[in-house]
């Protein structure tokens, strides 16, 4: 047990590392300590000694879950990519093809991509190389992916200087946008099926009011009609504007006003859009 | 190799561990990762359970805390621990992080109003203790002194920070972050003298 004396305001890093994996810490010390961690090498073997002493705690509470968890478990993880190991790690997932399922209803997964919290903490024990960092390298990949879906900055054959200057400032605020949703502490990604062909993508961050929205493999729609977006919370739906899908049937949207919806839809509406949609949804996602 | 003690396994099972099964559920075994739950399944529920006291939220965390198992396998490194540790590790987490957000303050203020008359958090301690499923972590807990005990049991158990905890029990901030040590170190002595089994 190490103290500052003479330091009151120091909060003595290396007394916190039971209150860290009793998961006792608040903001700002969580990240203080494991700022702390990384470089500590007689904490790092605390803490893991520690860590193993709570997983007992947690086992003594061991239950049988309900039975339907296991099938919805394995449900989600076949549409839920998987992270390369840490030396390739690019932030590339894989993504197994999944099998139809037409009723996005039940068919949603709620991902466990994570809050940067339990993201960060991914191994109780760090030796100066966290699992944020690949964690970064996936927001950064993810929001390069997405700005380029969105069409920005990644022209090819721009040929005026000042223009592909403006594509570039106009892409990196717009990754910037998307990255803080994603690297919102509360920010949660789920994902559904679109019926008729697709897949969309939600991080939402409740604190920011946010959310990135990302369709793919969208069919176009019907002639004279057009994809509205909407937050719903209840049974009321809020729009979040059209979107036009072309060719590449990518979309991305940086959303704001999610207002505490506890859900998202899609509806395909006559062109410009509808005051509340008239149609049944082809996907609807839970963000709460 | 500090980690928790293996659950002992009868003679002649060489049913695969936690640890066997994760390196085949990095490689996107789905199988493996299916007999993976089956051991888990149970610790991360309860865990999450316990300290969520709501089934159904506990059910959509435990899910969640599953895909990120599945999600998260390549990265993990056997030489920090555990698969069983790392497991209740983002489970708790992922619960406390839930704890946090979803309770109303409302309600923590209340609850901790109610630590102004201690008799109320003894007896939070005392429940949640008495409710644990292994006898052998129930013991251990026991033979903590009561500060140590509470501080522990509040701050795993029912969520707490440990200011929140200093508040409720009245106590310094330095002289609670010694007793959550003090007693985590005095539990892994108590239960390594034990060979815990595997939660079923």
């Amino acid at each position: 047990m190490t103290t500052t004396p003479g330091l009151p305001d120091v909060p003595d890093l290396h007394s916190l590392t039971a209150p860290y994996v009793l998961d006792a810490l608040p903001e700002p010390e969580l990240r203080e300590f494991e700022a702390h961690l990384s470089t500590c090498s007689s904490c790092q073997g605390e803490v893991r000694e520690l860590a193993a002493v709570a997983a007992q705690l947690a086992a003594a509470t061991a239950t049988e879950p309900p039975e339907q968890l296991r099938a919805r478990v394995l449900a989600a993880i076949r549409t839920t990519g998987q992270e390369a190991a840490p030396d390739t790690g690019n932030g590339r997932t894989t993504v197994r093809p999944t099998g139809p399922d037409g009723d996005s209803a039940n068919g949603e997964t709620t991902n466990g991509e994570t809050s940067s919290a339990a993201e960060s903490r991914h191994q109780p024990v760090t030796h100066g190389h966290r699992a944020r960092r690949p964690r970064r390298r996936g927001l950064l990949a993810l929001a390069a992916a997405l700005v380029i879906l969105a069409g920005v900055g990644v022209g090819a054959g721009v040929v005026q200087y000042q223009q592909a200057q403006q594509r570039t400032a106009q892409a990196v605020q717009e990754r910037e946008r998307i990255e803080t949703v994603l690297a919102a502490p509360d920010s949660r990604t789920v994902r559904g099926d679109v019926r008729g062909g697709g897949k969309v993508t939600v991080v939402v961050s409740q604190q920011l009011d946010r959310a990135v929205v990302l369709l793919d493999g969208m069919s176009r729609p019907p002639r004279g009609r057009t994809y509205q977006l909407w937050f719903i919370s209840g049974d009321s739906a809020r729009s979040a504007g059209v979107v036009d899908v072309t060719g590449s049937g990518r979309v991305s949207e940086v959303l704001s006003g999610v207002g505490g919806a506890n859900a998202f839809g899609i509806s395909v509406e006559p062109q410009g859009g509808s005051k509340a949609p008239t149609t049944t949804p082809v996907a609807a996602v839970p963000l709460a | 190799m500090n980690d928790a003690p293996r659950p002992p396994r009868p003679v002649g099972d060489t049913s695969p561990t936690a640890d066997d099964l994760l390196p085949r559920v990095a490689r996107g075994d789905e199988d493996a990762f299916g007999a993976l739950y089956d051991l888990l399944a149970p610790q991360v529920f309860g865990v999450v359970c316990r300290v969520l006291r709501n089934p159904s939220l506990a059910e959509e965390v435990s899910q969640e805390v599953f895909v990120e198992i599945w999600r998260t396998a390549s990265r993990f490194d056997p030489s920090r621990g555990s698969v069983r540790t790392w497991a209740s590790t983002l489970a708790h987490r992922r619960a406390v992080d839930r704890v946090r957000s979803e309770q109303a303050s409302t309600d923590r203020e209340r609850r901790a109003a109610a630590g102004d008359n201690s008799p109320a958090y003894d007896q939070v301690v005392e429940e949640v203790t008495a409710s644990l499923e292994q006898e052998q972590v129930r013991r251990c807990l026991g033979s903590l002194t009561d500060l140590q005990r509470q501080a522990v049991t509040l701050a795993y158990y029912v969520g707490y920070n440990y200011r929140e905890v200093a508040e409720v029990l009245g106590a310094n901030l330095a002289t609670v972050k010694t007793r959550m040590r003090d007693g985590l170190t005095r539990l892994r002595d108590c239960i390594g003298t034990f060979e815990l089994g595997a939660p079923r």
